[in-house]
């Protein structure tokens, strides 16, 4: 029976309900088409990344789908954090979903003026601090290959905060593991791993990229095994929190990440396809818990058995 | 009775049949409570339902047909490339995906004239549109250009009388839409101050239709393509740039409206022509 299992997790201090949340920039504000995406059942929903000032984003074409996979180069079109807390939030928060606000920036300032208009906001459990966007000229990918400038970003959003800090980390760097551990140093409280891996494809008769821009971040069941060594590479680094996120499109592959670790997952681009497809997932976990004769998920999370260790008894 | 909509249906492929060399018609069995879609709106489709595809694709709603407990889902489409090559090769009695409807569609305008003009395989959500409103607007023109009998067929019970251009004057008008228009404007048989022209086809058709309206005084409204992610504004995938006006500063999306929500259907003059791919 349902009501006995338990889907809930904590993410440090935050309880979610459930481990499945919807990843940023791949939900909207959240409140698009509630009905269609059931988004009032699940575990959590974090933003589309907000910045300080309205941004335009990328010219078109900003799509390009590639093998079990999506190329993008949307360049954190929002519209700021403003019209984000008078405008979007008060839908989202009608959900009742914990809210993970994520916040971008060209400069550690706008990251943390950002984080200070949305302070004492209803509804927001956590930051989730974008410092891995491949598509934006400045303020993306190049914090999280410079460790030190990441954890300078994680330092000044923390003099300003009490809420929970989530580092979203770039895969696109040798050691994953060393930028964790610096920003856990700075004060992060967890880490949502990965944003999209560089990626390019190319018209052969132009010669030309697909995407105006050349490159663009790469996402999809294409990137799960690349994303799943990330999250436990992540997990192994340092004792905090992680949220894997990365080709997530069905119960299976979710459950593959809390048992490398992760406390939760985020489900990006499999929503394209199946707009309620993080909700089928909460069920399809359900599901796989009754057959495993386990009554909590949490029993799931870091149960992974290690290539040298003995077998499963 | 309010029902969820859009949503996500199962739907049985009834028919999947080509209408010339290179267009076909597929329809859909739908449960008869889906809907109502309006004309100009879309469906997402899963053309491969077995591979593991990350997008679905858009359709225009061709035609909806109510009977018997159910509803017939019509889309007139053309392979181009894998998934609309995959959707050919779906069977009848085969099962897809399907979201929809969705998008904002036509926006008939009260009192003046409907002159719907499709170029190609955009001539499909003419049909519903002219379906849907040929009570309120008894009058009006169906211009249906095609390069040639590849991509030339029947209009199954149109709303309007049909003019047909073809590019290589195999039938009708020997030359482009364009033409076609210029020779009804010059026959009196379109005017700017007592029509309307809603139109759907290739962008850069569309591009120079809206400048030849614009600049003739004609109030039209596209039907605009581009790629699409998700096709219900989650993505931001999708961006169409449209022109601002002096009270808009500050704008949702600066200057980036969103095709599958904020359209696919534009005012001709809203759409800055310059940044969209052709
Ligand atoms: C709102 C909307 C309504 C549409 N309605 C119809 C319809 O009623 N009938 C129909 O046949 N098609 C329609 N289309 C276009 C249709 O969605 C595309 O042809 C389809 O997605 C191509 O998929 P594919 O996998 O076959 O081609 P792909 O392999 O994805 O592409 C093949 C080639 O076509 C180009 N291409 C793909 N999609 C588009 C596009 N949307 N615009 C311009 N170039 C494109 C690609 O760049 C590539 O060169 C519509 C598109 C939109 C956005
Ligand atoms: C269209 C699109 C837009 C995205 N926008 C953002 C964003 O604004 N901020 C962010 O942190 N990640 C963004 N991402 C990355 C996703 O949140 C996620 O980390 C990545 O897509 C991998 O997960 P997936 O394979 O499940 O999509 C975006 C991804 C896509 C496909
Ligand atoms: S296609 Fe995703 S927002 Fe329009």
């Amino acid at each position: 029976m349902s009501g006995e299992l338990d889907l809930s997790v904590r993410v440090g201090s935050v309880t979610l309900p459930t481990p499945v949340l919807v990843a940023s920039g791949t939900f909207g504000y959240g409140s698009e088409s509630p009905e269609l995406t059931r988004a009032g059942e699940l575990g959590g929903i974090v933003t589309k990344t907000i910045t300080l000032e309205p941004r335009r984003g990328n010219e078109p074409l900003r799509l390009h789908e590639t093998p079990a996979g999506l190329i993008n180069s949307i360049g954190l079109q929002n519209v700021g954090v403003d019209r984000f807390r008078e405008e979007k939030l008060p839908k989202l928060r009608a959900l009742g979903v914990p809210i993970i606000a994520s916040v971008g920036g060209r400069r550690a300032e706008e990251f943390v003026e950002t984080v200070q208009r949305l302070e004492g906001v209803d509804g927001i459990v956590a930051y989730e601090i974008n410092v891995s966007c491949p598509n934006v000229k400045e303020g993306g990918i190049e914090f999280c290959q410079r460790p030190e400038s990441a954890a300078e970003v994680i330092t000044a959003v923390r003099n300003v905060t009490k809420l929970p800090l989530w580092t979203k980390l770039s895969p696109n760097v040798s050691h994953i593991g060393v930028v964790a551990k610096a920003c856990a140093d700075a004060g992060a409280d967890a880490f949502t791993a990965v944003n999209t891996f560089v990626g390019l494809s190319v018209d052969v008769k132009t010669r030309r990229s697909h995407i105006p821009l050349g490159t663009g971040g790469v996402s999809g069941p294409a990137i799960r095994p690349l994303a799943l060594a990330k999250v436990r590479e992540t997990v192994r680094a340092t004792p905090l929190p992680v949220v894997g996120c990365g080709g997530i499109a069905s119960a299976n592959d979710a459950l593959q990440f809390l048992v490398v670790g992760a406390s939760a997952v985020q489900v990006g681009t499999a929503s394209f396809r199946v707009p309620d497809i993080a909700a089928r997932i909460q069920d399809g976990m359900k599901d796989f818990l009754r057959s495993e004769g386990l009554t909590s998920i949490g029993d799931l999370i870091g149960s992974y058995l290690d290539p040298s260790g003995p077998a499963r008894p | 009775m309010s029902l969820p909509h859009p949503r996500i249906v199962s739907a049985e492929i009834l028919r999947n049949d080509p209408l010339t060399k290179e267009i076909r018609e597929i329809v859909f069995r739908l449960p008869s409570d889906w809907g109502p879609a309006e004309p100009g709106q879309f469906v997402q489709v899963e053309c491969r339902p077995a591979d593991p595809f990350v997008l679905r694709r858009p359709f225009s709603i061709a035609r909806t047909r109510e009977g018997s407990g159910e509803l017939r889902l019509h889309l007139v489409f053309a392979p181009v490339g894998d998934g609309t090559r995959a959707l050919a090769a779906c069977r009848p009695g085969e099962h897809t995906s399907l979201v929809g409807p969705l998008g904002r569609g036509f926006r008939p305008i009260p009192g003046r004239r409907p002159i719907l003009v499709g170029g190609g395989r955009g001539v499909a959500p003419l049909l519903s549109l002219g379906d849907q409103i040929r009570k309120t607007h008894p009058e009006g023109l169906l211009l249906f250009g095609v390069r040639g009998p590849d991509q030339l067929h029947e209009l199954e019970d149109p709303a309007y009388p049909i003019e047909i251009a073809t590019q290589d004057g195999s039938v009708g008008f020997h030359g482009h839409l364009l033409g076609l228009l210029d020779a009804l404007l010059e026959e009196g048989r379109i005017r700017p101050d007592s029509d309307a022209i809603y139109s759907c086809g290739p962008n850069p058709m569309l591009h120079a239709l809206s400048d030849w309206a614009i600049a003739r005084g004609f109030p039209a409204q596209v039907s605009l393509e581009t790629l699409f992610g998700c096709g219900f504004g989650i993505c931001a995938g999708c961006a169409v740039p449209v022109k601002q006006s002096e009270d808009e500063v500050g704008d949702e999306f600066g200057h980036y409206r969103f095709a599958c929500v904020d359209g696919p259907v534009f005012d001709a003059e809203r759409v800055d022509w310059e940044g969209v791919r052709e």
